[in-house]
């Protein structure tokens, strides 16, 4: 997602994957594997790309310099951002909206309408590969409370939804929603070997969503699909 | 306990040469006692008799009263007391002023009671066995289609034409050749009350009602802890009693709620023992729960691990059964409880016909004339269920509202008939009929839910009746008269909440069970197992089907059952149950025509023991 939307301050900034960097005495020299380019990050541009290796917001980054640096705020302040947008007009970082708000039944509605969409006309394949380009340079964050308020979303918007929303629509959208906020969602797939029923489910970092063991005792997990 | 009793309706004496032939079939019980009153005639195992009556059956009233005790309630209340009285009873009273007979059944078909008529005899009997001889031996089949559709049947009939149980909560008396059947017990009498459950004193109503179905389910526990035949000084060296234990909150409730009465000393003897079938496939394996149970409580647990369907290592039971392919597993308990010298087995088995139910109260809260309220509780029910809203405010709110015509339309009946059953068969046995009753909404608005439940209590006697063993008495604390009627007055959101699913009984529950227990939402399932045994014994069940009895009396057409047997295992068939009462009925059918040499020749109950790693 480029930089351009939002109040930048509100931002989360973390290294695109499409880069491969190489930490020197000195400086970092980087990769940017889509324009085949290298450029060489100095002092404390190096620290900040060290720092980016997990998603931060741009107040972090200063409040880390300002502790490593004999500088005035406001300086490194002025300094981190432009060093930051620059990063992000060069693709060798991205930002997105850092806020952690759950996401609403509406969004899960419009999720699901989509996904279902997909799946009639695209069939699993497709569908799961648009999950994962969609989420494609968003980082793997842990957020169990999010992510407990995002399940509650898509069960209201299930509900709400005018037909049946089988278990693979419902995971399939509550992974999107997750993962468009950068939070880890792990879709799982089962299936009841003698009843022949399958089941699809998330969990987030270990924890089940909207699920309980007891409720998955009868399948037997057949694959992970993490987009 | 047998017994088997015939009245002539002439008035004629009935002699000992006359009767002794029929109650033959009884078996061969050298402690079971002749009885010879005029036109009455008895042979039971319990039979109590004084000046004015002779009573013949079996009963569980508590406290010590059998058949001695009900002498002495019917010498102070006479027939009329019958209305009243709480236990299980299934007997004959021969009234030797009128030389009449009346016949009671308890309330919820707990007691075995069989008739049939046989020229100018009325014969009653605790066992179909005992009187299948008696009449043309053919089948009955609308009994036969609603056991292949469903499982049971809610109607009188049983599988022979000529044998009907007694009603249920209902007195017949016979005076000569007039007979009159009249109710005394019905849940149509116990009306569920609207809730103000929203408001301050609606809650403190429902702590009310909470703690009254917990002060009334103890006393059920202990009515049926209670024995008869043990004095009670002798009581608390002599336990008797054993408790199923699946791990599920109705049995575990039970088990909870016996060891607390102990402690308490409010009965005399606990539980000798407690027992779990144990099976490790899929989610069959409930031991997480009935071990928590077991810790919590400290009774002792009898583990059976390996036991699977169809091992046929015990004679079929007296009726068809859809737990008929599980004898091996029973038979196993069976012999433990005896060999340990229990007689008594308490279930579990009673509550989910009237603490559950469909959603009906929705539509009974339109019929009242509330919107929010039935869209609130929907919404709730829906989120926490994961169902859909409209589908949910659809079928179970609006739709049930409408004309039956209507309704047939949406609901689609004809979607749980297996296309193995003879269509004609259907049509003749006007199943079609019977399942609109059953599926459809047809009572007046606002009884919707109500009559649901109203119909769900019908046919627990016909479950039970398939869940009897012969010298096991099973129990059903849940079918305590008083308890049962307290909770049909309670609203229908004190017992169906969403996600809570019996929630009264769970709130009753609560610091008695263990919180793993009472807060679980789901139970586990034997589906899996089942299936497994289907593949496991595969070989058995073709040659069950190679030429089936079913086909031969045109209720299903073979090749269809053997294909929806395949289609079944292969995964495309999700109508599992009616193959299952397919087999179980066609395997009790060949016994009863002695054409079970398939399965004399071949036990698996070895095979089965040293499998016991499987489960």
């Amino acid at each position: 997602m480029s930089a351009g939307t939002g109040n930048r301050t509100d931002r989360l900034w973390v290294r695109s994957k499409a880069t491969a960097s190489l930490p020197l005495e000195d400086r970092t020299i980087v990769l940017d594997l889509r324009r085949g380019r290298y450029r060489a990050l100095e002092a404390m541009g190096s620290r900040i790309w060290e720092l980016l290796e997990r998603p931060l917001r741009p107040d972090e980054i200063v409040d880390r310099l300002a502790e490593e640096y004999e500088a005035p705020r406001t300086r490194i302040d002025a300094d981190a951002r432009a060093f930051l947008a620059d990063l992000g007009r060069t693709g060798l970082a991205r930002s997105w909206s850092a806020s952690m708000s759950a996401p609403s039944p509406v969004e899960c509605g419009a999720a699901l309408v989509g996904i279902r969409g997909l799946l009639k006309t695209c069939g699993m394949q497709r569908a799961l590969a648009a999950l994962r380009w969609v989420s494609r340079d968003r980082p793997s964050m842990v957020n169990l409370a999010v992510a407990m308020r995002g399940a509650r979303a898509v069960r209201v918007a299930a509900a709400l939804y005018p037909g049946r929303a089988e278990c693979l629509e419902r995971s399939m959208t509550l992974c999107f929603v997750l993962r468009r906020r950068g939070i880890q969602a792990k879709l799982r797939l089962g299936v009841d070997p003698y009843l022949f029923d399958g089941h699809a489910w998330v969990e987030h970092d270990g924890h089940l969503l909207d699920e309980t063991t007891e409720t998955l005792k009868p399948f037997v997990h057949l694959t992970d699909i993490e987009p | 306990m047998k017994f088997i009793c015939a009245y002539r309706t002439s008035r004629g004496p009935l002699t000992r040469d006359e009767f002794a032939p029929l109650a033959r079939d009884l078996g061969d019980r050298p402690n079971s006692k002749w009885v010879f009153a005029g036109p009455f005639a008895a042979r039971g195992d319990d039979v109590a008799s004084d000046g004015a009556r002779i009573v013949v059956g079996n009963a569980h009233m508590g406290h010590g009263q059998r058949l001695d005790g009900l002498l002495v309630l019917l010498a102070a209340g006479g027939i009329g007391s019958v209305d009243h009285w709480t236990g299980d009873f299934g007997l004959v009273i021969f009234e030797r002023a009128n030389a009449g007979i009346v016949a009671a059944r308890d309330p919820f078909g707990v007691q075995p009671l069989f008739t049939a008529k046989l020229g100018d005899l009325v014969l009653f009997s605790s066992h179909l066995r005992a009187l299948e001889r008696h009449g043309t031996g053919r089948y009955d089949p609308e009994y036969a289609v609603d056991f292949l559709v469903e499982g049971s049947t809610r109607t009188r009939s049983t599988i022979l034409r000529d044998v009907e149980t007694a009603a249920p909560g209902s007195l017949l008396v016979q005076r000569g050749p007039h007979r009159q059947i009249r109710r005394f017990w019905s849940p149509e009498a116990f009306p569920s009350r609207t809730p103000p459950t929203r408001t301050p004193r609606g809650a403190q109503r429902a702590e009310e009602d909470v703690h009254r179905f917990r002060e009334l389910f103890r006393e059920a526990v202990c009515f049926n802890l209670s024995d008869s035949e043990t004095p009670r000084s002798e009581m608390s060296e002599m336990r008797n009693a054993w408790a199923h234990l699946s791990g599920g909150l109705d049995s575990s409730a039970i088990v909870c709620v016996a060891t607390e009465l102990e402690r308490e000393g409010l009965v005399s003897a606990g539980l000798a023992n407690t027992v779990t079938f144990c099976d490790g496939l899929c989610d069959g394996d409930e031991r997480e729960f009935s071990d928590a149970v077991v810790a919590h409580t400290g009774v002792t647990n009898l583990q059976l691990a390996s036991s699977y369907s169809w091992q046929h290592d015990a004679p079929p039971m007296d009726v068809p059964s859809v737990v008929g392919h599980l004898r091996g597993a029973r038979e196993r308990m069976a012999a433990a409880m005896t060999s340990a010298g229990a007689r008594v087995l308490l279930s579990g088995a009673g509550s989910d016909q009237y603490l559950d139910g469909w959603f009906y109260f929705l539509s009974d809260e339109l019929a009242r004339g509330l919107i929010r309220e039935p869209l609130r509780d929907a919404f709730a029910f829906a989120v926490e269920e994961k169902r859909s809203l409209w589908e949910l405010l659809g079928r179970r709110a609006v739709l049930p509202l409408f004309p039956a015509k209507v309704q047939a339309r949406f609901m689609r009946i004809e979607d749980v008939l297996p296309d193995w059953i003879r269509p004609e068969f259907v049509r003749e046995t006007f199943l079609l009929d019977r399942l609109r009753d059953a599926y459809l909404a047809l009572s007046p608005a606002g009884k919707k839910f109500d009559s649901h439940i109203a119909h769900q209590l019908g046919g627990i006697s016909g479950s039970i009746e398939m869940d009897r063993y012969d010298d096991i008495e099973q129990r059903y604390p849940f079918l305590y008269r008083p308890l049962v009627e307290h909770a049909l007055t309670t609203p229908a959101m004190l017992r169906v909440r969403p996600d809570s699913r019996k929630w009264i009984l769970r709130e009753a529950m609560r610091g008695t069970l263990p919180e793993l227990v009472r807060t679980r939402k789901r139970k586990g399932c034997p589906a899996a197992r089942t299936l497994w045994s289907m593949a496991r014994e595969r070989a058995r069940l073709d040659a069950l089907l190679r030429d089936p009895i079913l086909a031969h009396l045109g209720w299903v057409d073979a090749a269809g059952l053997r294909l929806a047997l395949d289609a079944l295992l292969a995964g495309r068939n999700k109508l599992m149950l009616p193959v299952v009462h397919a087999l179980a009925l066609e395997e009790w059918l060949r016994a009863r025509e002695e054409r079970s040499d398939l399965f004399r020749s071949y036990s698996n109950t070895q095979y089965a023991i040293q499998e016991g790693g499987i489960a």
